[in-house]
């Protein structure tokens, strides 16, 4: 048998020497085509229960569960199984700190066995560990933040976003328009510059427009 | 070995190093676009190659690609470059951008010089503040316009506007930003004490800079 194998080794050598490099090209250029593919990218890890769930980002398709490669942007999602409420979200993919989509979704009818049960608190760990990524991720998008809030003895700069984590704006609390002037070049010494961010000023009320900027 | 075998080896060695060719020309090179609108024939918008030092220290532009239309491609090495405006009524306006991260469009504005920005807006000044009050009746008799400005192409004016009504609480300056389009000012921004680009994508930042600029405490 052994011999058998040899033999046909010996005689099939071209054909196995070509088949061993166009199998090195072939693996050589499917790296070369998945690095190029990701270069600009950044991995969002996703992972959810059920596990057969289909995760859909908008302008980018379904995607599995995995590391999937997206261009830095902010992404609207929806994740949904048969007999499961669907959940929407949005993820923010930018900066060096990875995204994830991590979520659960609630089975109609309640009724979870012990496997299940032990893969969504699997899931709610790494949700755990994603949500301290999060505010890193933050950080970086709105780096100003490290230096907030500032409470001065006669006006605070803080900030604030909507429930979806959009809308960032800075906050300037004052009713002096001496001390809004000296909150926005505080603004300025830390590095900022006010053109950047859509600032409000909670204790003012514009004469022209009854807003509060 | 046969030599049918020999030539076979060598052909994939061969198409391995226009692989490698190609794939280094597709890392290392990529495609420009520069966007601008140029409506005087004497101005030319050219393009630089620099480096980070150079576009670091500000240093005089001496490596010149040539001189570029708006939309027009080019191909070329990753690389820092700067784009510049020369023609007699406008300022050089350069601005440095890297095309390391793949292939760019680059949306560039030609600026009038100084000089003719503040000839225009003696002529412009009157027609920017009609469309601002015109837009926000409620200015009259409660702001006056303190300081103004033309930029770019003498299509953007920005102005400051100091109270003039009773309540303390709401000296605060004002600024407001108009753009000329089609031969008619109208204003863009509503008059606020900041103006931001979150809110304002479609303005150049410049304008919004030169709206936003410190200005002293109100009085």
């Amino acid at each position: 048998m052994v011999y058998e194998i040899l033999y046909w080794i010996e005689s099939h050598k071209k054909l196995l020497v070509r088949l061993a490099i166009a199998a090195l090209l072939l693996l050589i250029a499917w790296s070369i085509y998945s690095w190029i593919d990701r270069r600009g990218k950044v991995g969002v890890d996703v992972d959810v229960f059920p596990s057969n769930a289909r995760v859909e980002i908008k302008n980018h398709g379904s995607v599995g569960r995995g590391v999937t490669y997206l261009a830095p942007g902010t992404y609207e999602y929806t994740i949904s199984s048969d007999g499961y409420q669907s959940r929407s979200g949005t993820v923010y993919v930018g900066g060096k700190t990875p995204t994830h989509i991590y979520a659960s979704l609630i089975d109609e009818d309640g009724d979870y066995t012990e496997g299940e049960q032990r893969r969504i608190r699997q899931i709610e760990a790494k949700g755990g560990k994603a949500s301290y990524q999060y505010t890193q991720n933050f950080r970086e998008r709105y780096p100003i933040i490290n230096y907030l809030p500032v409470k001065d003895a006669y006006y605070q700069i803080g900030y604030l976003v909507n429930d979806k984590g959009e809308d960032f704006h800075l906050t300037v609390y004052t009713e002096s328009p001496l001390y809004r002037n000296l909150a926005i070049k505080r603004i300025r010494s830390l590095g900022e510059n006010p053109s950047n961010y859509k600032i409000v000023f909670k204790d003012y009320k514009n004469p022209i427009t009854g807003g509060n900027q | 070995m046969s030599l049918k075998f020999i030539l076979s080896i060598a052909g994939y060695v061969v198409v391995t190093l226009v692989a490698a060719i190609g794939l280094y020309i597709y890392l290392n090179y990529h495609t420009l676009v520069i966007t601008f609108d140029n409506t005087d024939p004497s101005a030319k918008v050219e393009l630089y190659r620099t480096s980070h030092e150079e576009a670091t220290h500000l240093t005089r532009l001496t490596q010149k690609v040539g001189d570029v239309a708006s939309g027009e491609k080019k191909f070329l090495k990753d690389d820092i470059y700067a784009v510049k405006t020369s023609g007699s009524d406008y300022s050089e306006n350069i601005r440095y951008f890297s095309l390391k991260g793949g292939d760019l469009t680059y949306g560039y504005t030609l600026s009038f010089s100084k000089a003719k920005l503040e000839q225009l807006r003696d002529r412009e000044r009157a027609a920017a503040r009609a469309a601002i009050t015109t837009e926000y009746p409620a200015l009259k008799g409660l702001y006056e316009f303190e300081t103004d400005q033309l930029l770019l192409q003498g299509d953007w004016y920005v102005a400051s506007l100091s109270y003039m009504g009773s309540e303390r609480l709401s000296r605060d300056r004002l600024r407001v930003v108009a753009h000329k389009q089609s031969d008619e000012w109208k204003s863009v921004t509503k008059p606020q004490i900041t103006l931001g680009a979150p809110e304002y994508p479609i303005i150049p930042v410049e304008v919004l800079d030169a709206a936003n600029r410190e200005m002293p405490n109100p009085e």
